[in-house]
């Protein structure tokens, strides 16, 4: 039986022209959830290095108002 | 030097004229703070993830600049104590992300003004065949409605008519009950004839009035028999006329039969 890994690729390795901004809040927006929790990366598949830019540029965008710091459930 | 950029959100409120005084003063006053502004973009009108000021909206500006790193910091205060400004976000960038500012502030205002009139427009075409749709749907409700008066009118008509079919009918009605009625006299009058020709039922039913009557007191039974003798007078007088009627009736009837039998 052959061995299938199931370990996933970093989007933002594989990618060197997608950058981690937060000016970029389309992109950022893939990686919080419906609440504006911040995904984690054994979820998504971000690698250490990328998910701690990919934390603060959500921190970052959440400080001036392009993301939302907690959206409640009951709004869905 | 390092370099910097500053997001910075002003409030909506402002109209073209009020927000680029906003942007040239915070370019002053970072000069006056030792920056040097390399680049003004404008991001134009954008919905706020959350309520700032209890606003909804806000104007985003980003603006690049290179100065020591105290200049940040007296920039940061200086934003702070500004009333116009909502929020502002300062990070140290690189000189390779520098943005090449292509066009001047004012065009910028002016191109966002321009984009925020076309998406007005649009949402104002968008509205409008709505409303369009319901100025239409108002004239066609109107002509609806004037459609509807006839129909009215019409439904009137078809009222009156079918009060008019009513009316038809209740005459019909009553030329069938008259002569329903006809038919029934001159059934009754048959009848009368047939029973004056039998006699026997009137007879039954007098004596069936008689024993009825005859049970109550001798006062009744007197006025009853007295009553009785008229109507046994009167029914005897009819049948007496019936009686010579059917015999001249039978007498006319014989002959042609005895003609017949001759034949």
């Amino acid at each position: 039986m052959a061995f299938i890994s199931n370990r996933r690729i970093c989007v933002f390795c594989e990618n060197s022209d997608q950058k981690i901004d937060y000016k970029e809040f389309k992109t950022l927006r893939k990686f919080i959830t419906d609440q504006g929790k911040i995904i984690p990366g054994h979820v998504t598949g971000v690698c250490a290095k990328h998910q701690r830019n990919l934390g603060r540029a959500v921190k970052q965008a959440r400080n001036i108002a392009l993301l939302p710091y907690s959206v409640d459930p009951r709004h869905f | 030097m390092n370099y910097y950029e500053t997001l910075y959100i002003v409030h909506p409120a402002l109209d073209a004229g009020r927000l680029k005084d906003i942007i040239t003063g915070v370019e002053y006053s970072l000069k006056k703070m030792g920056g040097d502004p390399l680049a003004v973009e404008l991001w134009g009108k954008r919905k706020l993830a959350y309520f700032i000021d209890k606003q909804k909206y806000g104007t985003y500006v980003l603006l690049q600049y290179n100065g020591e790193g105290k200049c940040t910091s007296d920039f940061a205060v200086e934003l702070e104590h500004n009333p116009n400004i909502l929020a502002y976000l300062t990070t140290s960038i690189e000189k390779d992300k520098v943005i090449e500012q292509e066009e001047d502030i004012e065009t910028q205002i002016a191109g966002k003004t321009r984009e925020a009139e076309r998406i007005a427009a649009r949402r104002g075409e968008g509205k409008g065949p709505p409303a369009a749709k319901t100025e239409n749907l108002a004239s066609d409700s109107t002509d609806e409605k004037k459609g509807d008066e006839p129909s009215d009118d019409e439904s009137e008509n078809t009222d009156s008519s079918t009060g008019g079919k009513d009316a038809d009918s209740t005459e019909i009605k009553a030329e069938t009950t008259e002569s329903e009625d006809e038919q029934i006299d001159s059934a009754t009058q048959d009848k009368e004839n047939d029973s004056s020709e039998d006699e026997t039922p009137e007879e039954s039913i007098d004596s069936e009035a008689d024993k009825d009557v005859d049970t109550p007191t001798e006062e009744k039974s007197a006025e009853i028999a007295d009553s009785e003798s008229d109507e046994e007078n009167t029914t005897s007088e009819k049948s007496t006329e019936k009686e010579s009627e059917t015999k001249q009736e039978k007498a006319e009837d014989e002959p042609a039969a005895v003609s017949e039998e001759e034949k």
